[in-house]
């Protein structure tokens, strides 16, 4: 093999691996890793009935954010503007310690319980022009499951774990929202996002629930 | 200058609906607005969708059954102020007008009449001057 060859195998090979590590280094928009004492700084809560304890828990380094409800619902969301299309996924870590007690509802609005959810945000003009994708984690649906919310035929609501097999178990999640919205939606979403937020809420039936969430990573593809 | 009572406060439909609209419809374009920034500052404080329909919507709900009682009677008294504004404008022109053309046709002793409150007031008593002034002049 003469010299010339040698290199244009070498610069080929450069190329080709240059091109995979591109393909393959994520492009993050946003990693909320939660290690950090002010990860929550830039948090905001919005108390809907009594305030669950969200609080930075640390585990050596790692640190992550706990839910606590005892028989309330409040939610901490961040204000992010992006277009869905240019960072379509959306991966987080969460952990169910304590599903509220379903048995105790009565009403479909009172079975809107989930002691873990994780929302996208896509804010227009009003309310019913607006459009949300919660993923919860439930206990008796099964996964993949889209519904509609008690709140709206324009909150929808996709199962993206169920069962309390993994209870006390850290599971990782990876979703492709702009799929999931088409598939939710039936149509392109129209308008960008305007935050995220994650939820843990017990208080339609009145019970107490417990989760922890992290790495929540917004990327494109 | 002799008081007269307003007997008619719409002397010039198209002048005077032109006038009212000129009143009306920014101001009820800023109600509007000021209704949609309410709304809107508040729902994108909220964000989470069980929020808004829990407290938002219900609260926006007595708003908006308020507002359709309060809304009309605020236009309708919008709208008459704008009307007697207007009249207090556009009221004596044509009145003027009739005036004038008797002095033009040399009738120099005609005086034009102005109620109190007429925005024209001050342009009246000026003419008057001037046809005083020609009538002594004329002897």
């Amino acid at each position: 093999m003469n010299r010339s060859l040698k290199i244009k195998i070498a610069l080929t090979i450069l190329f080709l691996s240059l091109c995979f590590t591109a393909r393959c280094a994520a492009v993050y928009l946003k990693q909320f890793m939660f290690d950090e004492d002010k990860a929550l700084d830039k948090w905001s809560t919005m108390v809907l009935n009594g305030k669950v304890d969200y609080l930075l828990m640390k585990y050596g380094s790692d640190g992550f954010v706990e839910a606590e409800s005892q028989g309330a619902c409040s939610a901490l969301y961040y204000r992010i503007g992006f277009q869905l299309k240019e960072y379509p996924i959306l991966s987080w870590k969460w952990r169910v310690n304590k599903f509220p007690d379903i048995s105790r509802a009565a009403t479909d609005l009172e079975k809107d319980d989930y002691a873990a959810r994780v929302y996208v945000i896509f804010p227009f003009l009003t309310f019913s022009s607006s459009k949300f994708i919660e993923y919860v984690w439930a206990e008796d649906l099964p996964e993949g499951t889209v519904m509609d919310s008690p709140s709206g035929k324009n909150v929808k609501m996709i199962v993206a774990r169920s069962g309390r097999e993994r209870l006390g178990e850290w599971i990782s999640e990876t979703h492709n929202v702009y799929e999931d919205y088409i598939k939710a939606f039936g149509s392109k979403p129209g308008m960008g996002v305007g935050a995220v937020a994650i939820m843990c809420d017990a208080d339609g039936t009145r019970s107490s629930a417990m989760a922890s969430f992290d790495e929540i990573f917004i990327e494109a593809m | 200058m002799r008081t007269m009572k307003r007997r008619k406060f719409l002397v010039d439909k198209k002048m005077q609906f032109r006038y009212m609209g000129l009143v009306a419809v920014p101001l009820v374009a800023l109600l509007a607005g000021l209704y949609y920034l309410m709304y809107y500052s508040m729902f994108n404080q909220m964000l989470i969708p069980e929020a808004i329909v829990a407290t938002l919507l219900p609260a926006m709900r007595r708003v908006n059954f308020t507002a359709a009682v309060a809304v009309p009677v605020i236009l309708y008294l919008i709208l008459r102020a704008a009307l007697i504004y207007s009249n207090r404008i556009v009221g004596p022109i044509p009145r003027l007008e009739k005036e004038l053309d008797r002095a033009i046709s040399g009738d120099y002793s005609v005086r034009l009449k102005a109620r109190d409150n007429d925005e024209l007031n001050s342009f009246i008593n000026k003419v008057n001057t001037l046809l005083e002034t020609i009538d002594v002049g004329r002897g």
